[in-house]
């Protein structure tokens, strides 16, 4: 048990928790993929910038 | 033997003292490890540096005497001008208030601190400034631990909050009848079918409540289960700033017309009339500088702005009509005025209820008035709501030495108008009347008529 029950005077409620776990996971990947998203863009950038920056000697 | 604060009893941690005229929290045993982690980090500093933690300072047991000498710690916080409860905020103080309690969640988490509920009558006013004071709340935070009061904040700010901006419909009479707040299973019936299609309607309201209906062996050992796997810190915050982000966006759904919303636009009133008025106001307040003045029929506060100005130190004002008050509120916030408006029927006031009666005050053992205005008031007591105009005048004169009372007579449109449905039973309404029960209970100190119509304003000492 994560949460101490001498800490614990309110009942959370056992569906709170159920949709917490729910929630929380969906909320977690989210941020996971955000993260991983900023780092996909990161490598992608340089890229980027030289499209952005004009044609290049080819172009 | 000092008596502990009747609302404090919940959280065995510590309890609530009113002694010499001042609030004391004691810090029991079993919270003092918690108590100490929560002063060593500074947070509670910064916060109460922000203005978003009421004051505590740390005082001598010895103060409280045995009460003090049973308790690990005694700390003292300041005394508040008025204590009000969620069901008599209006909508977008229901709203600050519930941003305040994730706000400082947020801010908290940072330090590794958790709070242990989230009872929206651990915030208060002070006039449109929302304050957390549950200093016992703030515990350590315990990596990959579930919110403990995400089901109570539901029920005492979102679903509030969701009941007036999905349908329209305030909060003040549901909740009053059900001071824990609004159910989400009940909410989840109300709200329209495509809120489904909202990830945070279906999330926090829909399956929140579908969750909650079992709770056989099973369901409790699953959700056992969940509990064991830890809740990482970044879901936890995710959901917090989720729900931050949805009731920022969140206004009232019923944003027409309401009979006294407009009243400052289309009532009776001149300008003329209206500019007497707030001078009659004026001269009131300054002559009698009141520490703690009422506005009964406050509107949206134009008048006890006055009265503040004028000379008042804070004001309460009361009102049942919900959009009038989202606009005192309004005005409260924009001017940083010392004015916390509050849903009230003048003709069924806030009672004693909760445990014994005794855990959530009703408006007669607050902080009395030292003065009360009274305005365009009586005529919806005597004539819309039928109380003897003299029980009018009694309990107006009874809740503060001195005050404000206007008359508003039959010939005024108002009035005319309250009878234009109805049979005039009201053979003895009459400012004579008027003027003779008020001479019963005070002196009238200077009477003065502010419309052609009659409308006269009252200024009563009983001292």
């Amino acid at each position: 048990m994560l949460t101490a029950p001498a800490h614990a005077y309110l009942d959370p409620g056992t569906g709170s928790i159920l949709l917490q776990g729910l929630v929380g996971a969906v909320a977690g990947a989210l941020v996971a993929i955000r993260l991983y998203w900023g780092r996909v863009v990161a490598v992608l950038r340089p890229r980027a910038r030289k499209d952005i920056a004009g044609p290049g000697p080819q172009g | 033997m000092i008596a502990a604060e009747p609302a404090s009893f919940r959280d065995p941690s510590g309890r609530v003292y009113e002694h010499d005229g001042r609030i004391f929290r004691t810090v029991a045993d079993r919270a003092a490890a918690d108590y100490g982690f929560v002063r060593r980090s500074g947070a509670l500093d910064r916060l109460v540096e922000r203005g978003w933690i009421v004051g505590a300072t740390e005082v001598d047991r010895d103060l409280l005497g045995p009460v003090g000498a049973a308790a690990r710690h005694v700390v003292e916080h300041p005394r508040l001008p008025f204590v009000s409860y969620p069901y008599e905020w209006p909508f977008t103080a229901l709203k600050a208030a519930a941003l305040l309690h994730l706000d400082c969640q947020l801010a908290l988490l940072d330090s590794d601190i958790m709070l242990s509920d989230a009872s929206a009558y651990n915030v208060q006013f002070v006039g449109a400034r929302p304050v957390f004071i549950d200093l016992l709340s703030l515990r350590q935070y315990r990596d990959g631990e579930y919110w403990t009061g995400y089901r109570q904040f539901c029920e005492q700010f979102l679903n509030p909050l969701l009941l007036r901006a999905r349908r329209g419909i305030a909060h003040h009479a549901w909740y009053r009848g059900s001071p824990e707040g609004i159910p989400t299973d009940a909410l989840a019936r109300l709200l329209p079918w495509r809120d489904r299609l909202s990830w945070r309607a279906l999330t926090h309201v829909f399956l929140h409540a579908r969750l909650q209906r079992g709770a056989d062996a099973a369901v409790v050992e699953e959700a056992r289960r969940v509990q064991a796997r830890p809740l990482p810190r970044a879901g936890l915050r995710a959901l917090l700033l989720g729900l931050r982000r949805w009731i920022a966006g969140l206004d009232p759904a019923d944003r027409g017309r309401t009979v006294w919303a407009d009243y400052t636009a289309t009532h009776t009133y001149a300008p003329a009339e209206e500019a007497a008025k707030r001078r009659f106001v004026a001269e009131f307040a300054a002559a009698v500088r009141p520490g703690l003045l009422w506005d009964l029929g406050c509107n949206t506060g134009a008048y006890a702005e006055v009265a503040l100005a004028a000379g008042a130190g804070y004001a309460v004002g009361f009102d049942a009509d919900v959009m009038a008050l989202d606009r005192a509120f309004a005005r409260a916030a924009a001017g940083g005025l010392r004015l916390l408006p509050l849903y009230q029927d003048a003709a069924d006031p806030s009672p004693d209820q909760g445990w014994r009666l005794r855990e959530r005050r009703g408006l007669a053992r607050r902080a009395a008035p030292d003065a009360l205005i009274a305005l365009a008031l009586e005529h919806h007591l005597a004539i819309g709501r039928n109380v003897p105009l003299p029980e009018v005048v009694a309990w107006l004169a009874g809740l503060a030495p001195c005050g404000v009372i206007e008359f508003v007579p039959k010939d005024d449109p108002t009035v005319r108008r309250m009878l234009a449905l109805r049979e005039d039973v009201f053979d003895d309404y009459g400012e004579p009347a008027f003027r003779a029960a008020l001479a019963r209970h005070a002196r009238v100190i200077r009477a003065e008529a502010v419309s052609a119509t009659g409308r006269t304003l009252f200024w009563y000492d009983r001292s």
